[in-house]
């Protein structure tokens, strides 16, 4: 038992759950578009593509899969894999305070939490080098874009 | 020669103090405002375009182009030094066009980008002044079976060319396309993966995807390899190209100046087209496939070359014909219009001071471009020097802003941060995500061209080979699949037998 | 009490021709830049529309007018926006045909209600439709056209920029009056489309004037009638479609100025006076006509009466003929 799980290890870890996420989506593409109007080949209704994308989907994220298991050489590079966790949530972060902040706060403040947050992403973040970013950022995202090209935001 | 008498009445009109200033500007601002990302030629046209209300028409419509094809190159600028492309046509010169920036080569790369660009549209210009009306009659032989097949060409050189895993690459193109699928259908009103959303109604724009998938992820990843102990940026090396730049540029050039030319009549396609084929042409030809998307200096000139000499050709089916390739086109054609010039076949005819003007000015402009961004080069590069801490924020910002105001919906931003989470995961999982986009641009045209089709022909599959260029395009689809599979098949040998690498 | 008092310094100012007597809310209208919504993206007609009378707008109000682009869900994302703004005059909507008489049939759920969430300040104008038709069809008139397609149904096609577009409505309100059998072929966007009825793959469209005219002229598209009441100046010799043997048959693209409803009545007639003095201009008039839009300028009453008409016709087509979107 134990021999035949280890025959069947999975040696190219990334290529194996890229393979979970084609398979994945391509069953939600599937079930999704199976309720639009699918057609025949020569007459496609809306729901006729999708689900034919879906389908590959299943068989290449399967066959990933598959070639995952069977393949017989570990790629050298996939046990340095790390995920980069605090760039990963403070960029997100970042980004999303904009998304909330622009149509309610405006353009300055907005620019001015995404910089300021953008500046502890780093390794070493240092809070008044970041405020002083933030700040010129900020003057020159309202120059650029609101007295330059006139862009319909509202500044505070 | 008449030719030479239109030139002279062209010259004329561009080097009119007036209009020489305007076509400065516009080539001035369309370079300062196309090297912010994710806003592209289109964004800025609109802007302006009150501006120029009051302007006479040629001086209106040299200022705009002027900043089309200013905001055209200097998306390639941005895409070299910052890996954010700022509109599909330069997306491809990320692929090796930052790798040589991070291996202190900018200089070299945007100093090719520049002549490459500069030759490419003189040769459009050219083109267009030699045969415009009979080169309006291309756009006419393709239509939706011709569409369908070229795309099918072109997904099949994405996956069969791009580098990295087959199967994983075939995976992230038919994500591409799923993903292309967004959105009301255009023939019957379905709403595809809305989920009841108005914001995802017209699909997604190709802006939120590139700023996320590139821009988002690439800063993501290098701070992250920062915190693990990244080796600092390459120490700039020299600015200029050096005599093998050259030599190895040249073709390339030449090559991406003819095949974009060619790309750009057909206005059915899109900007990404002539850039991208451009590439994999690179790509195929060259000797050392391994050194294309690790700063290949072949890879920044084809596609860049190719990329200006659309943007030029594509005025020659907006022109002749009043069919616009792509909005920036469209919105060019309505400049015309409200200026009361009706584009179409009489309009070399009809004014004539108008064409030949705009044409002279266009390789005036594209002059100017070149003495403008030789000493900019300069300045670029100082931005590599700027701390990446630093450079973050900035980088952040900008996309964001540049992402809003595709739509100047915040939804959008959302959307662009699941895309960034979703690229930094493609390149954890090492999924190119080249074929993810290429599939994105070209499906709906695929599935649009390929159900019009059945349609007109009243679900008749013979009209995809009882067409002459549907035909030949189907017979080089084949080519490339027995092409792939040959290889694979002799590479799949060779890996079988050790000791023969 | 406060809408009297709006009402009485208007006509003051008015008057003696000032903008901005300070006390009364309505007075010191506009006090701040004025945001006009539009419904589609940059460089579509809408939009350069928008672009060319609040550029004049401007100049009328002595505020800025500000152009804020918020396409999506033909014309929905944009008008979810505008009535939920305050009833201020600052924010108004560029709403065209798809916003206020369409979309209401076309969409199974629309989270507004285009006769009662808006205040019509004016239809700016209006793009006639021109049916045109590739030359090699061989018809010369709309008799002719149909004669040809109750000969051979279920073979043309006509060609529209879209499902539920005005050239797809007004394709299906073709059919249906005609009593013909043609298949839509939707295309994404006006250009794809022409290009095919060039080519010869589509056999016609109901196009813009402005996007027509320029094939007529060099002989690639034959137009048989025009969809307005009225001739088109610019085709004097193009019969309409009721002169052409279909009658009541109008089927225009058209634009007006909307603001949240509550708005002020005072707001509603100062912009309402503002646009139509834009509209005016010989600047703006020509810059309109180049863009193939005949300028009306009405009074908010005549608007509101025009959009009740335009929605209980589209609706009509709408349910007869089975479009739908979503």
């Amino acid at each position: 038992m134990t021999g035949f799980l280890a025959g069947l290890a999975i040696r190219d870890t990334a290529g194996f759950v890229a393979g979970v996420l084609f398979l994945l989506v391509g069953l939600a593409a599937i079930g999704v578009s199976g309720g639009y109007p699918v057609g025949t080949l020569l007459h496609m209704g809306p729901g006729y593509f999708p689900v034919v994308l879906g389908a590959l989907l299943v068989i290449i994220g399967v066959a990933s899969m598959v070639r995952a298991v069977a393949v017989t050489t570990v790629t050298p590079d996939t046990a340095a894999v790390r995920i980069a966790l605090q760039p990963l949530l403070v960029v997100g972060a970042a980004v999303l305070v904009f998304a909330g902040g622009i149509d309610r706060i405006g353009l300055i403040p907005s620019v001015f939490a995404t910089a300021l947050l953008a500046c502890m992403a780093g390794p070493k973040p240092k809070l008044l080098e970041g405020g002083l970013i933030a700040a010129a950022l900020s003057a020159m995202a309202a120059g650029i874009f609101f007295y330059g090209l006139k862009l319909p935001f509202t500044l505070f | 020669m008449d030719l030479f008498a239109h030139l002279a009445t062209g010259f004329g009109v561009a080097l009119t103090p007036d209009n020489f200033l305007y076509c400065l500007l516009g080539a001035t601002l369309g370079t300062l405002v196309g090297v912010l990302p994710g806003i592209g030629p289109l964004t800025t046209i609109a802007m302006l375009l009150p501006l120029t209300f009051k302007m006479t028409p040629v001086a209106s419509l040299i200022m705009l182009s002027g900043i089309y094809y200013g905001a055209h190159h200097a998306g390639s600028t941005t895409a070299i030094m910052l890996n954010t492309p700022g509109d599909p046509s330069s997306l491809v010169i990320c692929l090796d066009g930052h790798p040589m920036a991070r291996q202190g080569r900018a200089g070299p790369a945007l100093c090719i980008a520049a002549f490459g660009s500069f030759f490419a549209g003189s040769f459009g210009v050219l083109l267009m002044a030699l045969f415009s009306p009979p080169l309006a009659g291309v756009a006419l032989r393709f239509a939706a079976p011709e569409y369908a097949c070229l795309v099918l060409v072109a997904l099949i050189a994405t996956v069969v060319l791009a580098r990295g895993r087959f199967l994983l690459n075939v995976g992230m193109s038919v994500l591409g396309l799923l993903l292309g699928t967004v959105g009301t259908d255009i023939e019957s009103g379905t709403m595809r993966f809305t989920f009841g959303s108005p914001n995802l109604a017209d699909g997604i724009n190709f802006i939120i995807i590139a700023v996320g998938v590139f821009a988002f992820a690439e800063v993501i990843s290098n701070l992250g390899r920062d915190r693990i102990g990244r080796t600092p940026a390459a120490p700039l090396r020299s600015l200029w190209p050096r005599r093998s730049d050259l030599a190895a540029a040249w073709k390339p050039i030449l090559r991406g100046t003819v095949l974009g030319s060619a790309l750009g009549l057909l206005p059915g396609t899109g900007p990404m087209v002539s850039s991208f084929a451009a590439y994999s042409l690179e790509r195929q030809l060259a000797k050392d496939r391994s050194r294309f998307g690790n700063g290949a200096i072949e890879g920044v000139a084809g596609p860049e070359a190719a990329n200006n000499a659309a943007a030029i050709t594509h005025f020659i089916p907006m022109l002749t014909l009043g069919i616009p390739a792509g909005a920036a086109m469209a919105l060019m054609l309505g400049a015309m219009l409200v200026q009361g010039i009706a584009p179409g076949p009489r309009m070399i005819s009809e004014h004539p001071d108008v064409f030949w003007g705009l044409l002279a000015s266009m390789w005036l402009g594209n002059l100017m471009l070149l003495v403008l961004n030789l000493p900019l080069v300069g300045i670029w590069i100082r931005l590599l020097t700027i701390p990446y801490r630093i450079l973050v924020p900035a980088i952040l910002v900008f996309c964001c802003i540049g992402v809003y105001s595709v739509n100047n919906s915040s939804f959008d931003v959302v959307l662009a941060a699941g895309f960034g989470v979703l690229g930094y995961a493609f390149s954890m999982l090492r999924c190119q995500p080249m074929p993810l986009i290429v599939g994105f641009i070209l499906g709906p045209v695929l599935e649009q061209s390929l159900r019009r089709a059945l349609l007109l022909s009243r679900g008749d599959l013979a009209t995809f080979v009882m067409r002459p260029i549907s035909l030949t395009l189907l017979i080089f689809a084949a080519g490339l699949i027995l092409y792939a599979a040959l290889s694979w098949y002799r590479d799949g040998r060779r890996q079988a037998l050790p000791g023969v690498r | 009490m406060l809408a009297r008092r709006g009402l009485a310094g208007f006509a003051i100012a008015a008057a003696i021709g000032l903008r901005g007597v300070p006390d009364a809310r309505a007075d010191t209208y506009p006090s701040k830049p004025v945001r006009l919504l539009v419904a589609f993206p940059p460089g579509g007609p809408s939009d350069v529309l928008a672009r060319i009378v609040g550029q004049q707008l401007n100049a009328e109000l002595g505020q800025s007018v500000i152009v804020d682009n918020r396409p999506g869900a033909g014309g929905n994302v944009a008008a979810e926006i505008a009535v939920k703004q305050a009833p201020d005059g600052y924010a108004l909507l560029l709403a065209n045909n798809s916003i206020l008489a369409a979309n209401a049939f076309l969409y199974k759920r629309l989270s507004f209600d285009p006769l009662t969430d808006f205040a019509p300040v004016t239809l700016i104008g209006r793009q006639p439709n021109i049916l045109v038709v590739s030359p090699s069809l061989g018809v010369g008139s709309v008799a002719q056209l149909i004669a040809l397609a109750k000969a051979r149904p279920g073979q043309l096609n006509f060609a529209s920029s879209g499902n539920g577009t005005a050239a797809h409505l007004a394709g299906e309100l073709f059919r249906l009056r005609a009593g013909i059998d043609i298949v839509h072929v939707a295309y994404p966007g006006v250009a794809p489309a022409l290009t095919d009825l060039i080519s010869d793959q589509v056999q016609m469209m109901f196009a813009t004037s402005v996007a027509a005219i320029p094939f007529m002229k060099g002989g690639t598209l034959r137009g048989l009638a025009v969809t307005t009441a009225q001739r088109s100046s610019a085709m004097p010799d193009l019969p309409t479609m009721m002169e052409a043997g279909l009658p009541d048959f109008e089927a225009t693209t058209w634009h007006g100025l909307v603001a949240p409803a509550r708005t002020p009545a005072p707001i509603v007639t100062q912009l309402n006076t503002a646009t139509i003095d834009a509209l005016h201009q010989p600047d703006v008039a020509r810059r309109l006509t180049g863009l193939g839009v005949d300028v009306v300028g009405s009074t908010p009453e005549e608007f509101a009466t025009y959009i009740k008409s335009e929605s209980i016709k589209w609706g009509d087509v709408i349910k007869r003929a089975g479009v739908h979107i979503g």
